[in-house]
């Protein structure tokens, strides 16, 4: 999943082993997320979002088609 | 990219990267023992290696992860875990259900011979089958 967590990390100076570190996980891991090679859990998400102070659609771009009716519709079209 | 590799060290001086070097290390130490002992007839003393090797890595494995201030595994590790188990048995899966029955039946049929070696391989199939069926059921419980 495309991610913005490098330009981030980098503006905040710390290394990938800080961030593992406040976030509770491996630099192994930080490094696979910004390199695109593995796609962190709900859970490690929401920690790097609330860690980097954003919403969590501004630190991942996900490669999914998100062209979706959304639930206020159906409700519309329901009545 | 920065990459600062001094901050994934512990107070114990052990990174993730040290961690499982020593443990897969361990092993391979204990491999190589048994391996002499066979070779030089000094099986006894193969097999003590390898035991008290293999037994420390275990130890190193579940010991260290508790003692120390590093992740030294995380949601990542136990997804690569999880997949790769998950090719494993279901390798065995295809290799199990697509052979074994039909040398059973053969076997039974009187079309062919089944070694003590087959016989080997029959009943180690099918105890893993029937380990991940029961894992399986355990996990599934308390998910």
């Amino acid at each position: 999943m495309k991610n913005h967590l490098t330009e981030r990390r980098e503006e905040a100076a710390l290394s990938q082993g800080d961030l593992a570190e406040a976030v509770d996980v491996t630099r192994q891991t930080i490094n696979a997320i910004e390199r695109e090679r593995y796609d962190p859990s709900l859970e490690l998400a929401f920690k790097l979002a609330a860690f980097f102070e954003c919403h969590i659609e501004e630190l991942f771009e996900p490669d999914i088609d998100l062209d979706l009716a959304p639930v206020s519709e159906l409700e519309r079209n329901s009545e | 990219m920065s990459d600062t590799r001094q901050s994934t060290n512990t107070v114990l001086g052990i990174g993730k990267r040290t961690y499982e070097r020593a443990v897969w290390g361990l092993v391979g130490i204990g491999c190589l023992g048994l391996l002499a002992g066979i070779l030089l007839e000094e099986q006894l003393i193969g097999t003590a290696t390898y035991l008290v090797t293999v037994w420390a890595a275990m130890i190193v494995a579940v010991v260290v992860p508790y003692v120390s201030d590093t992740k030294l595994a995380d949601e990542r590790d136990e997804r690569l875990h999880n997949r790769a188990s998950g090719m494993t048995i279901g390798i065995a899966a295809m290799v199990g259900i697509g052979i074994v029955p039909a040398l059973y039946v053969l076997g039974a049929g009187n079309y062919m011979t089944i070694s003590a070696r087959i016989w080997g391989g029959i009943y180690l199939f099918s105890g893993l089958g029937l380990l991940y069926v029961a894992c399986y059921m355990i996990v599934s419980r308390h998910s």
